[in-house]
């Protein structure tokens, strides 16, 4: 089931340089474009083509199954991608990037709504599920899923989309200066592992990678399934799974010109809109499972900036750190993960959002701005015990629950107090923890006692909610959980959930890895049962009338 | 979601509240070492747009936030007038009273502000030159040439490339 790999390295001028540019006539429906309603039908319909809903598109359509993908988001194609944040959020991210996780504080949620999802505007940091996170969900969840089961699912993963270590020629002296501190610390740190194809280290992860190195879906599975006969109706919501008879036969959507799509399923409904998604695209079904919408979890992570001496000082960094170049996340450390609760990255922020962390306005901004070369930015997620309650708001709108405990903020507060004597020690003259109740800047070691002391409540603390779990949680009791061990929920035969939604718990690590192995998992598992046609079949071409992107 | 459009826009005095506001947190030489400040890239007019484009609640939410700002030279420093009425250095003192402040809606509304502005000022090519390229700043000369020609958010400056990161050379403390 590997894919053949694509070599764009020396194509002549009149060629497609990126996968999302070469694709079949008819694959795509563009709903922005769409000028009137649509019915199609497909073995299965897949709502989402992110992490999860990309992988099981690529997983079925191997298997010869004819795959229709509804995704909510448009298709930013990597020749059209842009670099100020501002541009690039307002046209991939969830509410422009402006929604909120909503309890004692607000915490920004980061999430993409285009094609390929989050995959477009991450790090693609790839992380294998912890063997102790598996043993966890069988003992506690009755979960039958196993290290042994996911290995060939990763392995595949890894070989589709490159994963590999962060080259040193493109780490940066961010990553760099990292590892080399939490070294002297006397703890592991090292370059990440990433889905990454001759990465240029233009630093840009975060709006959507310029030479289509990241090994993101949009120019990954998605089109190589489309390759295979997938169609993908883009600008389409979802807006319920129609079921008729305790079976899912397809989804009803709404194309943002305004037109009715109507995707219906011969065999199966694959729900993988996310988290926060999902649980209400069910709710809006018809399904009322105890437990759906809750036990939401995350990774709300904090980023502390260290502002270092521009020219040899003698006290350590001899050069500018220059996050504008090398890996967006290139080094990590997880030696904290089981003892206290937080993973340690680097985060190499570009000016569009460190800016507004800076301390200050006018002048002292400025001048901290001006100095942003010389600017290392270290962050903390952690692995929060803290649970939340995703809800349908006013107008439908997405809502979440979500306050972190006292015993969670202990761990960033922890967390916050590593990194800034980790920034001291390494050369840093002033730290910015952004802790209210701390002073915003601190010019010596001596000072991070005051973050030893920071207030423990979630409202001094600026997080920013990026790993989303739960809320669909999977289990054999459908008093407990949503779906059951074959990722099918309790009581609908042929809808299928394989998004982090179904996962009893966070992990303590970056999820994507786990999302897609999870996925390919149980799209293995939906074409095992499903009659494999002998050969692929690509899907009818619709009626002129409808555009092609 | 999409948002519905029967918000008005922002009105000609919202529309100063907002060049004010965004001059107090990046103001124009010489009170910045950053090459312009943000009031020239008509920061009124893209906040209107912004506040146009995102869903409902976090619209009021941004204009709730420009009203608060608008007003709060009475209740942080004591002076009668709105931020578009008073000075320049007490502009700077009342967004950075709001941006400290000890209540948290209005610290992080004031910090949603903030990085509104931020997010066009980092549009200008020029800016971005200043602030990420370390062995380059722009001399007064293409500090002009990467301001926004009228009308336009964001400049069509071309920055020279910075060659000798781009290969990947290696930097002196690399990690084993």
């Amino acid at each position: 089931m590997t894919t053949p790999q694509h070599d764009h390295s020396h194509h002549a001028a009149h060629e497609p340089r990126h996968a999302d540019e070469d694709l079949p006539e008819g694959s795509v429906v563009d709903g922005e474009a769409l000028t009137r309603s649509i019915d199609d039908v497909f073995d299965v319909v897949i709502v989402g083509s992110g992490a999860a809903g990309a992988t099981a598109a690529h997983t079925l359509t191997a298997a010869g199954l004819s795959v229709g993908i509804v995704e909510e988001g448009p298709w930013l194609k990597t020749k059209d991608l842009v670099k100020d944040v501002h541009s690039a959020f307002s046209r991939v991210m969830r509410q422009s990037g402006m929604q909120v996780l909503q309890g004692r504080a607000y915490m920004p949620l980061l999430q993409g709504r285009c094609v390929g999802g989050s995959t477009l505007v991450n790090s693609a940091i790839a992380w294998r599920i912890p063997e102790d996170v598996v043993d966890d969900w069988a003992a506690r969840f009755g979960l039958g899923i196993t290290m042994q089961g996911l290995e060939p699912h990763f392995d595949a993963l890894e070989r589709d989309l490159s994963v590999r270590e962060v080259d040193p020629s493109v780490l940066g002296e961010n990553n760099r200066l990292f590892v080399e501190q939490a070294k002297r610390h006397g703890f592991e740190a090292a370059p990440m592992r990433r889905y990454d194809r001759g990465c240029k280290g233009s630093g840009m992860c975060l709006t959507g990678c310029p030479n289509g190195a990241k090994q993101g879906m949009s120019v990954t599975y998605v089109p190589w399934s489309l390759q295979r006969g997938a169609r993908i109706f883009t600008s389409c919501a979802v807006e319920h799974v129609e079921i008729v008879g305790g079976r899912a036969v397809g989804v009803r959507a709404r194309s943002e010109s305004g037109h009715l799509v109507t995707v219906r399923a011969r065999r199966a409904v694959i729900v993988a809109a996310s988290t926060v998604q999902s649980p209400n695209i069910l709710r809006r079904s018809g399904i009322r499972a105890a437990a759906l919408g809750r036990h939401f979890q995350a990774h709300p992570g904090l980023a502390i900036g260290g502002l270092f001496p521009g020219a040899p000082d003698g006290r350590g960094a001899k050069r500018p750190i220059e996050m504008a170049f090398g890996a967006t996340q290139g080094a990590e450390s997880t030696h904290f993960r089981r003892s206290d609760r937080f993973k340690l990255e680097t985060i190499s922020l570009p000016p569009d959002l460190a800016g507004a962390r800076i301390p200050g306005v006018g002048r002292e901004l400025s001048e901290r701005l001006a100095q942003l070369s010389n600017v290392a930015v270290w962050a903390a997620q952690v692995r929060a015990e803290a649970e939340g309650v995703v809800t349908s708001g006013w107008g439908g709108a997405d809502r979440v629950k979500y306050t972190m405990t006292t015993s969670d903020l202990e761990a960033a507060r922890k967390a916050c107090t590593l990194i800034a004597r980790m920034l001291f020690e390494a050369g840093a003259r002033e730290v910015w923890p952004g802790v209210y109740g701390v002073p915003s800047v601190l010019r010596s070691i001596d000072e991070v006692r005051h973050l030893e002391n920071a207030p423990l409540d979630p409202r001094s603390y600026n997080f920013i909610a990026t790993h989303l779990f739960g809320a669909a949680r999977m289990g054999p009791d459908p008093s407990t959980s949503v779906v059951d061990l074959d990722f099918q929920v309790h009581g609908v035969a042929g809808l299928h959930v394989v998004d982090s939604s179904v996962f009893p718990t966070n992990l303590g690590v970056n999820p994507q890895h786990s999302i897609m192995a999870m996925s390919r998992l149980a799209a293995t598992r939906i074409a095992e049962r499903t009659e494999a046609r002998p050969r692929m079949r690509r899907a009818k071409p619709l009626d002129e009338a409808v555009p092609p992107a | 979601m999409k948002r519905p459009h029967f918000l008005p826009r922002l009105a000609s005095f919202e529309l100063a509240w907002t060049d004010a506001a965004f001059d107090a947190i990046y103001p124009e030489p010489p009170r910045s070492l950053l090459p312009h400040g943000v009031a020239s890239m008509h920061s009124a007019r893209f906040f209107d747009d912004v506040l146009s484009a995102i869903p409902l609640e976090q619209s009021l939410g941004l204009r709730v936030t420009l009203w608060m700002v608008a007003l709060a030279p009475l209740f942080t420093i004591r002076r009668l007038g709105t931020i578009a009425s008073i000075g320049a250095d007490d502009r700077a003192r009342v967004l950075t009273r709001l941006v400290t402040s000890s209540n948290y809606f209005v610290r992080q509304l004031t910090m949603s502000f903030k990085a509104m502005a931020t997010l066009l000022y980092a549009k200008s090519e020029a800016v971005r030159a200043a602030m990420t390229v370390p062995a380059r700043r722009p001399a007064a000369s293409e500090a002009r040439e990467g301001a926004p020609e009228d009308g336009k958010l964001i400049s069509a400056m071309r920055l020279t490339s910075r060659a000798k990161t781009l290969t990947g050379e290696k930097h002196d403390h690399a990690a084993a």
